[in-house]
């Protein structure tokens, strides 16, 4: 997805805005001539420039070229892959959510097996890479490295 | 005292564990560099929530080991599919793919593999012999010395990029506002945390890194699935034979590579791809066969392959001596050096001797290394590319997924690479470079830190910033390299006016 520089441009300007009010709410340090607000003013002011260039450089294209505000990639027009993308990012927050409740085996091998049959591959093939990463993974990083997995539903079956 | 600290150094990477980390490590970045789209920084990116388990030495160690060998096996589809497998690939993949068409595959793998090995232990002698120095001489640096040269690092960050410079600017200001997030440096006052207590220490680093540079590809490889990759079907022989021959009549191309490479290395924000596309184009300017770059032609090979491995090296100079990473690599790699307890700075040396010579000592043993390992994994090229994309990616996400949790159990850092992976696709999407803003996160507190306390020891004369003599070096530098690129700028408008 691709945004014409003056779209960019005016997102900037308003995230410049957004840091100028919030930052305003910052305190000063007593006995201090610069404080927590100062920074954030700087950035906002970059942000104004680039902003305002960006704008005039998007509104220079689209007279001379017509250029769209917004173009959809090829990715975009295709429901294949923006459902892949769906997948991808629906996946991080079904793990996010999912594995403190079920806990990190059942949660990574059926995200993982359906994730690969979605991209393409075989059942089959899908439920045995899937079974052994999410072992591989649970050893190493269980195991290993002590990290604590959330076990959820498998703790009584793996610690009875 | 050094000899004894040498031997020690020396005896901790020849541990047992330490190798067995390190050939792990050597495995992992020859898989991720061979695979077309996964890159050098996506590896390290991956591998430092292992690398918090484990000691200092065997964690350093396997970051060389994994950078080392990603970067050159990057060159593999190169020579076998025409796509780079690391971007530091690219400048050289025409010639690569046209010496295989015409049988000459074994010849452009073996120019790769050596020339990879040769630059990156020139590197690392100039890491070796260059990094105490300017230790030494950065001893003396006040706020005002660091103010301005983390700002001539992050204004050589926008310099470098390729394309438009208001992008590279934006990008490197929004890594800059990342960096406010979090309780601010002076007085500890919460910014931009809107409450959420989990904000309070800032954007988990490693997850950042992970969503900016895993997450964001493992998108842009879903939304592209679908167009199959043709593999170039070739049994690798003897990828030794002829190279020494080429490379005795091109060494003064490999030298003058390993050379810019590792300069392009030092430079701030400047990686292994930039280093090799210079390098190249150097090799094409002063060739004498210039007609035959792109077309096969080993000249160039010799020039670029020298020079992507050097910069490897090279990245690690600024790191260690001022915590400015030199390229994105070493910009993950500060965040795992704190991790470690090792302060990057002129005093690493004196504080941490012991890691930072294992450190030098990786490096050798890297890229000599690099000659059996690379070797071996040419062989084993065929299977390797040939593992289906449908698998990898999801095995991939997960890993991003648990090494995220892993730094601190926090599931808070899962929502924070995801939305860091889907900025950095819309940044890569829209030609937004994301190297500026990973060296804006990593700097900015220091920038801001060493900014405002010159500024108090001056009464807030901004004139007087400049008052101590290499301040004001390196201050006219950043204005110099500003200058430049907005005459450079102004030229582009100028140019586009008069088509027009």
């Amino acid at each position: 997805m691709r945004f014409n520089n003056a779209v960019l441009g005016g997102l900037l300007l308003a995230g410049a805005i957004a840091i100028v009010v919030t930052a305003s709410g910052f305190p000063n340090v007593p006995g201090q001539q610069f404080g927590p607000r100062h920074f954030p003013y700087l950035i906002a002011a970059g942000f104004g420039v680039c902003g305002a260039l960006l704008v005039a450089q998007g509104l220079a294209t689209r007279r001379a070229t017509g250029e769209a505000w917004v173009r959809l990639g090829d990715w975009m027009t295709s429901p294949r892959h923006l459902l892949n993308v769906g997948v991808v990012l629906g996946a991080m927050l079904v793990y996010w959510w999912a594995a403190p409740v079920l806990g990190f085996i059942p949660t990574a091998f059926i995200l993982l097996a359906l994730m690969m049959r979605w991209l393409g591959a075989g059942w089959l093939g899908a439920v045995c890479v899937a079974a052994a990463t999410t072992a591989m993974i649970h050893i190493s990083f269980y195991s290993w490295l002590r990290v604590s997995l959330p076990l959820g539903l498998m703790r009584d079956v793996l610690y009875p | 005292m050094i000899d004894g600290v040498f031997w020690t150094a020396l005896a901790l990477v020849f541990e047992p564990q330490t190798l067995m980390v390190g050939l792990a490590a050597a495995m992992f970045g020859l898989f991720v560099g061979a695979v077309p789209g996964l890159s050098a920084t996506m590896a390290v990116a991956l591998l430092i929530p292992v690398t918090f388990f484990m000691p200092p030495v065997p964690a350093l160690v396997a970051v060389v080991m994994t950078t080392a060998m990603a970067i050159f096996a990057g060159d593999i589809p190169s020579v076998l599919l025409r796509i780079p497998g690391t971007p530091a690939s690219a400048a050289y993949t025409d010639d690569a793919f046209a010496m295989t068409k015409r049988g000459q595959g074994e010849l452009a793998m073996g120019i790769c593999l050596v020339t990879s090995a040769i630059g990156g232990l020139f590197g690392a002698v100039v890491l070796v012999l260059l990094a105490p120095i300017l230790a030494d001489f950065a001893i003396r640096f006040s706020s005002f010395e660091y103010f301005w040269l983390v700002l001539l690092g992050l204004t050589c960050a926008v310099f470098v990029c390729h394309g438009n410079m208001i992008k590279g600017t934006v990008s490197l200001l929004l890594g800059l506002f990342i960096a406010t997030i979090g309780l601010d440096p002076l007085a500890g006052f919460p910014r931009f945390t809107f409450e959420v207590r989990d904000l309070y220490s800032g954007l988990p680093f490693i997850a950042t890194m992970v969503g900016m540079f895993a997450v964001s590809e493992i998108l842009r490889t879903v939304t592209a699935l679908g167009q199959p990759l043709e593999v170039v079907k070739h049994q690798f022989g003897n990828v030794f034979a002829g190279v020494w021959r080429v490379l005795r009549r091109y060494h003064w191309n490999m030298w003058r590579g390993n050379a810019i490479g590792t300069a392009i290395g030092i430079l701030p924000g400047a990686g292994a791809d930039i280093a090799a596309w210079i390098s190249y184009s150097v090799g094409k300017r002063f060739s004498r066969t210039p007609e035959t770059f792109g077309k096969g032609s080993e000249e160039g090979l010799v020039d670029a392959g020298a020079a992507n491995n050097a910069a490897v090296a090279g990245a690690w100079v600024p790191a260690l001596v001022f915590g400015i990473p030199g390229d994105s690599v070493t910009a993950i790699v500060i965040g795992m050096l704190f991790l470690k307890g090792l302060q990057p700075g002129p005093m690493i040396f004196d504080n941490s001797p012991v890691e930072t010579t294992a450190l030098f000592i990786a490096f050798f043993v890297a890229n000599l290394a690099l000659l059996p390992i690379g070797w071996l994994a040419i062989k084993a090229s065929g299977y390797t590319l040939s593992i289906p994309r449908a698998y990898l990616m999801p095995i991939i996400l997960l890993f991003c997924m648990v090494g995220s949790f892993a730094v601190n159990n926090d599931p808070f850092a899962i929502l924070v690479m995801l939305v860091m992976g889907v900025v950095a696709f819309l940044m890569m999407e829209n030609d937004i470079p994301i190297a500026p803003a990973i060296l804006g996160m990593v700097l900015g507190d220091q920038l801001e830190k060493t900014f405002l306390t010159s500024l108090m020891k001056v009464d807030g004369e901004v004139s007087r910033l400049i008052e101590r003599p290499i301040a004001a070096w390196l201050a006219a530098i950043t204005v110099i390299i500003w200058a430049m690129m907005l005459w450079s700028a102004w030229r582009q408008w100028r140019a586009a006016k008069t088509r027009a």
